[in-house]
């Protein structure tokens, strides 16, 4: 019965002996000069029994054991190992899965051992196990053997720990040689993956880039580099072509490189970058960062390319540590602030504008650290805060306006409620005036009739003195009345300085006998004034008496000096009199007001300057200390513009009125 | 017996009235005496008085109204007019409608009759 035997060897004497031998003895013998040819064969024949050659091209003998064994239609063939290198390696040929072991010596003893391999092949053969290698005593120890098998397995050990793929192609692409690495990369067993066509490892796209690789014409830089990786078993990999001359044309050997934490890493960095970029573009501000050695810019956005002066050719820019783009110096190099003080700094500066506006920034700088802590970087922003700044000094002026409004409003309230007083005590006094002046026109009249007859000295000294307070009685009667707005308002050109004088020549005699002087400081230019010149004169005339009767005693002098100011002139009389105590000095323009002694003032005086002053739109104040003097400070408007007629009403109705009197 | 001068006093207050009279009389003149407008008119008409004092303020006809209708009356009847008014321009204003002189009250007798006999000696 003979048997279905495969020989595999790339020795052409050995395949042709072993042939013959079978031959010999009935059995079917076919033959494969390699590893690849051998699994072509196996696909479609299932031998009983396999010679295989240990040392052999492109698969080895050792590979195609495994493949072999693995194949689950050939777990029952008798596998049979021809090692020309059994005594220089040792070889466990049943961890390998072979049956049996012949170590290849003369061709004579060969015969033998193959025939005694047919003997174990036999079923009563395969009782008999034996780890023995048939002809090893045969065959002497070759050095030369021995070191190269060494320099083998060192290969081995590097091909195996090389992180790269490196995988081995024949030229009709069978893979006939994979590393570890390779191995892991193709997610294929290694056993599966020789014999397989080199591009079938790919799937999709990447299959046809490397088909088309290998397609093209052969060189020696033909790779898929790392622009454009393939994608094996879901990795991205580049593919290094190394064409390798042998028998039977060119195989290949390929290395294989993971690229993908590498590719991925840079994808994320290339996401970063453009995240950050996109941010810093984002920013309508220039924003920038510059080399803290040397100013150098590394980094610079649109809108700093755009703002600032010679940046435009930026990155490489040296900014000079004064931003030149300013023209208004800075109050320090915010630069060289933040190298000194390692912190960031904010500062404003005001830019002239090429149309002329003024432009305010406000410069932010930031230190960027190393691990050391030295300030390598620094990056700056530049906000434009020229609007937000326009804003708040127009709330500014706005909170100004209308403080200033509200201020007016008080002002004119307490204006109006003062007129409104006035006006009302000048209609009461006018009226009062009138019912006084006439009982005492009567008392008077008779009292001077009485003077006619012949009394006695006594009564006639009691009637003067009827008279003389009368005449007190009239004068204070008077005094109300002359702001009873019965006066026509004569508005003339005055000159203050003449007037005064001519003012203070009526009380001249008066004033030589209390020893007062006059001191005049008067402004040269002074403007004429438009004003009523005898109620001007009363003014002047009110206050003079009042700073005589100040003065009791010391150095008595009145000062009055006057200035152009805005537009009007400003009258200060100072005297050197007790001045005015702080509890009074608010209440010294009300009427019926008056420090001095009973029967020496009307309390009229001061209220009567203050209608005036009042009545001709001007202001007056006073300034004093007790005992240091006073001072009153008097200022009138060169025009009477606006100034209410308020006397005219009061006048016609007192000419066509008919009440009694 | 020269026959005495006629003076009318006119004044809505009668005791000043009553008090002018005993002046008027101690120096030698006539008074008469109207507490209204309408009574000096009157009095006007009927006794002509050759000087007349003035009240202006005064219920019914007021001193500018007595004065315009005197004027057509007795043209050469002289006025003095003695008011408790004091405003500005008065006397302008009384002389262009017609008043001779001007007094304040409280009259100063000294100088109302210095304006009487100015204006008698004148007559004289």
């Amino acid at each position: 019965m003979g048997k279905k035997i495969l020989v595999v060897d790339n020795n052409p004497m050995v395949l042709k002996l072993i042939a013959n031998l079978l031959a010999m003895s009935g059995d079917e013998v076919r033959a494969a000069s390699d590893g690849l040819s051998a699994l072509d064969i196996l696909k479609s024949y299932v031998p009983d029994l396999i010679f295989v050659d240990l040392v052999m091209p492109n698969i080895s003998g050792e590979k195609l054991c495994r493949i072999i064994r693995n194949m689950p239609h050939l777990q029952g063939v008798f596998l049979v190992i021809l090692s020309a290198i059994a005594v220089e390696e040792e070889l466990d040929f049943v961890a390998l899965g072979a049956d049996a072991c012949i170590a290849k010596g003369s061709l004579s003893n060969l015969a033998r051992h193959v025939a005694r391999v047919l003997e174990l092949a036999s079923p009563a053969g395969r009782q008999e196990k034996s780890r023995n290698i048939l002809g090893l005593d045969e065959v002497a120890t070759r050095e030369i053997t021995r070191e190269l098998l060494s320099s083998r397995k060192h290969f081995e050990i590097i091909f195996r720990n090389m992180s790269e793929g490196i995988l081995e192609f024949a030229p009709n692409r069978k893979i006939i040689f994979a590393n570890l690495a390779a191995v892991t990369l193709a997610g294929v067993p290694e056993e599966m993956l020789l014999g397989t066509d080199f591009t079938e490892i790919f799937a999709g796209h990447s299959l046809e880039t490397v088909g088309a690789l290998l397609n093209g014409p052969a060189t020696a830089s033909r790779k898929i580099s790392e622009d454009m990786p393939v994608l094996l078993n879901g990795r991205q990999v580049t593919l290094q072509f190394l064409p390798v001359a042998g028998e039977g044309g060119a195989s290949t050997i390929v290395i294989i490189h993971d690229v993908t934490t590498r590719k991925q890493a840079e994808e994320k960095i290339g996401e970063q970058n453009s995240f950050l970029t996109k941010l810093i573009e984002s920013l309508p501000h220039p924003f920038f960062v510059v080399g803290a050695d040397g100013y150098q810019v590394v980094l610079a956005n649109s809108s700093a390319q755009r703002h600032l002066a010679g940046l435009a050719d930026c990155p490489g820019h040296v900014i000079p540590p004064a931003a030149d783009a300013c023209k208004a110096p800075l109050p320090y190099a915010p630069f060289e602030r933040v190298q000194q003080t390692k912190k960031s700094c904010l500062m404003e500066y005001v830019e002239q504008g090429q149309d002329g506006q003024e432009i305010t920034h406000e410069i932010h700088t930031h230190p960027i650290f190393d691990k050391q802590g030295k300030v390598t970087q620094i990056i700056e922003y530049r906000l434009d805060i020229t609007e937000r700044k326009k804003a708040e000094q127009a709330l500014r002026d706005s909170k100004d306006e209308l403080q200033k409004a509200l201020d007016n409003l008080q002002v004119a309230q307490q204006v109006a409620i003062r007129q409104e007083k006035l006006a009302s005590i000048g209609t009461l006094a006018s009226g009062v005036a009138h019912e006084i002046l006439n009982p005492l026109n009567i008392i008077g009249t008779l009292a001077q009739v009485m003077q006619l007859e012949k009394i006695p000295a006594s009564m006639r000294k009691n009637l003067d003195e009827m008279l003389a307070q009368i005449k007190r009685a009239t004068k204070i009667t008077n005094n109300l009345r002359t702001f009873s707005h019965q006066h026509a308002f004569e508005v003339r050109l005055i000159d203050v300085h003449a007037l005064f004088d001519k003012t203070a020549a009526l009380l001249e005699h008066d004033l030589n006998l209390d020893n007062v002087r006059v001191e005049r400081h008067y402004a040269q230019g002074l403007p004429r004034i438009e004003a009523d010149e005898d109620q001007l004169a009363q003014v002047f005339l009110n206050l003079v008496s009042n700073a005589r009767d100040a003065m009791s005693s010391g150095d008595k002098r009145i000062i009055v000096e006057t200035r152009a100011k805005d537009d009007g002139v400003e009258i200060r009389f100072s005297d050197t009199g007790v001045g005015i105590d702080p509890v009074e000095i608010g209440k010294i323009f009300d009427p019926f007001f008056t420090t001095k002694d009973p029967g020496h003032g009307t309390g009229l005086g001061l209220w009567i300057v203050y209608s005036i002053i009042e009545n001709h739109c001007g202001t007056i104040r006073v300034e004093s200390e007790k005992g240091k003097g006073a001072q009153f400070v008097i200022f009138l408007p060169t025009h009477l513009q606006g100034r209410e007629e308020s006397g005219s009403a009061e006048e016609k109705q007192d000419s066509t009125s008919g009440e009694h009197g | 017996m020269k026959k005495k001068i006629k003076i009318l006093v006119v004044d809505d207050e009668y005791a000043f009235c009553r008090s002018l009279k005993i002046f008027l009389d101690k120096i030698g003149f006539q008074p008469l005496i109207a507490t209204s407008g309408e009574h000096a008119l009157d009095i006007v008409r009927e006794e002509k008085p050759a000087i007349m004092t003035l009240d202006i303020r005064m219920p019914g006809l007021n001193g500018y109204d007595i004065l315009q209708k005197v004027k057509r009356l007795d043209p050469d009847l002289f006025i003095i007019v003695i008011t408790a008014i004091d405003v500005p321009n008065m006397e302008e204003m009384l002389e262009h409608s017609g008043a001779h002189a001007l007094l304040h009250k409280p009259i100063d007798l000294q100088k109302l009759s210095d304006t009487i006999y100015g204006f008698v000696g004148h007559l004289l």
